[in-house]
């Protein structure tokens, strides 16, 4: 079958585990079918973030920053119960405050870091307490197992987690996987007894029974690593806690000797509540695992399971994860028992699985496994400048580049049309070269006949024809008014005539004849100036001789 | 010596989004000129070949009128070249207005035709001047004037004097004339 090429076939993520001896770091690849590959993996010191960072820079396949991150986290302050609830009671947070805070308040004694829970320091997750699926709504009480967590400590896993330029896709109490896979392992084996899971931190010691009824959790006890290191020096003679623990992570075959004598005390503080599982079970109680040791204080699991009275818990990581869908990659030497609690993060991913933070990039479904639940916050940024500065200079670069692009294009689609326009004006211009050619002669031909045509008007214009200047003079003519003489040539007409009224009534005459010939339409325009020039009373009678001169504009230069 | 290779790998493959907008601006740069200076040679180009087009073809849609406006000068100068007179062939010239006499009803007493002014050099035309002395009754010299002015010949009316003689009814009319001829 022909595969999608633009299909994503792996996806890669890390998983991180943050315990309280050491950081566990995992590169794995998720391919759409077949099991996740462990590709790469290293651990750390408790607190380093760095060095995490360079790990991973230095590994071809996870070197991207931002990668998706499955964390895991054992907090230093949280709380472990297994009660009976409605499931409704945890949905309300106000309910489930006052419920807390009162099976607290029974527990007297115990290390519960609180008294009084406040859903805004403190985050609760429940499971189903001997199955870990999610509580069922209407199904009455059931056996529950509520964690509480600190939110600040939350803040800080997922601020070590962006520190190492990681993005968290889920944040999951790493407990809970834990014990999912120890069950699971209990199946295997037909395990019939409980397992005492047994996580030894600095100050405290927690213990978990895994029986067949569930997760119990006993309270805690105030004996930890600490007390332990201080029982090494006293014991030793050693005049330093870093004499110690370097005594307890590099045993001489003495120290191991004396390890179950050393373990007594933390041993006494754990049996009772391991008798006390016993007796109100009546489930006998089997193997201890000693859970986050890391490889150095490994070898305490043993000893410690021996001063409870029972024998430890064996845990071959390789083995189990066969049956857990992962596989390690070649070259891949670590994955210890110390790694049950990391790779457990990571088991049973079913196939297209996205994490929260990928949903966004594909078309995957997020899934839910028993034992696992996430514990993310809203991220909040402390300080948001470098966030600021990144988002600026993203969007200054995204900025150049459309500008630029975009220009490039503008000019690219105007060169484009003006090509086109101009193939289209010179096939136009093709088509009608014959014919624009032979315009080209009649436009010329115009010309020259156009040139005949005005030497010829210039030659034989007149300013009007003497017919009818001398018709119009005839029908202007007042009474007792007689013309003798008309006389034209290109600068004036001269009008000579007499008038045969009286002298006063002649002149008066030949002033409104003037008016009139000025008036005159056919005159109007025609010249500058019509005046008399001349009024003489003629020889033989008493009639006065006229003359009106009429003279054309200068003809133009 | 120090390359700004390594650096800049280092920084593509933090900042792989702000690199590539950053190379795609810098390649889009030279693309940018190299487009501008193609762009100015075929604006250029575009304007030149659109003027000539838009020429070409607004000649051709007046390709009728202009059709037209040549057959109307053609024939209006065959009409002018037909009637032309010629300063060699005078009695032709001057038999012209003795048939204008005879259909106006007056007497020509005096005709004489007169010297034209030299021919510029390229003019098509040139003006002959007659000179004419005429008598008869008023509305027969102005008929004679009117078959002048509507005749066949082209001719200007370039100086007249109408006058009467005392105890005389018929007028005088002096008439100087150019007539229109061959150069």
């Amino acid at each position: 079958m022909l595969s999608n090429p633009f299909q994503r076939h792996t996806r890669r993520s890390v998983v991180i585990e943050f315990n309280p001896h050491q950081v566990l770091v995992a590169g794995i690849t998720r391919p759409r079918r077949g099991p996740v590959v462990v590709e790469c993996a290293a651990e750390f010191p408790a607190m380093e973030t760095g060095a995490i960072r360079d790990w991973l820079d230095r590994q071809s396949d996870f070197r991207r920053n931002w990668a998706t991150a499955i964390c895991g986290y054992v907090p230093r302050q949280s709380v472990v119960l297994r009660e009976n609830v409605h499931a409704e009671d945890l949905t309300d947070p106000a309910r489930l405050e006052s419920f807390i805070t009162e099976q607290q308040a029974r527990r007297a004694g115990s290390s519960a870091p609180f008294r009084e829970a406040s859903a805004e320091d403190w985050l609760f997750r429940a499971v189903q307490a001997n199955d870990g699926r999610a509580l069922e709504a209407g199904q009455g009480l059931q056996p529950a197992l509520i964690v509480g967590i600190a939110r600040h400590e939350i803040r800080h896993v997922e601020q070590r987690v962006l520190d190492c330029r990681l993005v968290p896709g889920r944040i999951e109490p790493t407990l809970l996987p834990l014990f999912g896979s120890i069950y699971e392992l209990m199946a295997r084996r037909h395990q019939s007894q409980a397992t005492v899971v047994v996580v030894v931190q600095d100050e405290t010691t927690h213990v978990y029974i895994l029986g067949k009824e569930g997760v119990h959790t006993p309270p805690g006890v105030p004996f930890g690593l600490t007390a332990l290191v201080q029982q090494v020096r006293r014991d030793s003679g050693l005049d330093t806690d870093e004499a110690a623990v370097r005594e307890l992570r590099q045993p001489s075959p003495d120290m191991r000797t004396r390890a179950p004598r050393l373990l007594r005390g933390l041993a006494g503080a754990l049996r009772p509540a391991i008798d006390s599982y016993e007796m109100t079970t009546g489930q006998p109680v089997g193997p201890v695992h000693c859970a986050y040791l890391p490889p150095p204080l490994s070898w305490l699991a043993e000893p410690l399971a021996v001063a409870v009275g029972h024998e430890a818990f064996a845990v071959d990581c390789r083995d189990w994860m066969r049956s857990a869908g992962l596989e390690a990659a070649p070259g891949v030497t670590l994955l210890g028992a110390n790694w049950l609690g990391a790779l457990s993060l990571a088991a049973y991913l079913p196939e297209n699985a996205t994490l929260e933070s990928e949903k966004g990039l594909g078309k995957g479904v997020s899934f839910q496994r028993s034992w696992h639940v996430d514990s993310r916050q809203p991220m909040e940024i402390p300080d948001a400048g470098p966030v600021r500065r990144s988002f600026v200079a993203a969007a200054l670069a995204g900025a150049a580049m459309v500008l630029g692009l975009t220009f490039a294009a503008w000019q690219w689609q105007v060169c484009r049309t003006l090509g086109a326009d101009a193939a289209y004006w010179r096939e136009q211009l093709s088509e009608h070269r014959e014919l624009f050619a032979d315009l080209t002669r009649a436009s010329a031909a115009l010309d020259a006949d156009a040139a005949r045509l005005a030497a010829a008007h210039a030659l034989m214009h007149a300013p009007f024809q003497p017919s009818d200047f001398l018709m119009s003079i005839g029908q202007s003519l007042p009474p007792r008014t007689r013309i003798d003489r008309i006389e034209a040539n290109d600068g004036r007409v001269v009008l000579a005539g007499s008038l045969l009224e009286p002298a006063e009534e002649a002149s008066r005459s030949l002033g409104l004849y003037l008016e009139a010939l000025r008036r005159a339409p056919e005159f109007r325009g025609r010249f500058t100036s019509i005046t008399a020039t001349s009024l003489q009373r003629t020889r033989d009678d008493d009639a006065l001789a006229f003359e009106i001169t009429m003279r054309f504009p200068a003809p133009a230069p | 010596m120090i390359t700004p290779v390594g650096p800049l790998r280092g920084f593509a493959r933090r900042r792989p989004l702000v690199a590539g907008c950053l190379f795609l601006a810098a390649l889009s740069l030279p693309a940018n000129l190299y487009l501008w200076r193609e762009r100015s040679a075929v604006t250029a180009e575009h304007a030149e070949i659109r003027r000539r087009g838009e020429a070409t073809l607004a000649a051709v849609a007046d390709r009728g009128r202009i059709k037209a406006d040549v057959a109307a000068l053609t024939e209006a100068l065959g009409e002018i070249d037909r009637h032309l007179a010629s300063e060699e062939s005078m009695e032709v010239n001057l038999g012209y207005f003795y048939r204008v006499e005879k259909l106006s009803r007056v007497r020509l007493a005096r005709i004489d035709q007169l010297v034209a002014a030299p021919t510029i050099a390229g003019q098509p035309y040139k003006a002959v001047p007659v000179s004419l002395r005429v008598t008869g009754p008023y509305r027969n010299l102005l008929a004679f004037i009117r078959e002048l002015e509507t005749g066949p010949r082209l001719l200007r009316v370039r100086e007249y004097r109408l006058e009467r003689d005392p105890g005389v009814t018929d007028l005088n009319l002096h008439l100087t004339v150019d007539l229109l001829a061959h150069p």
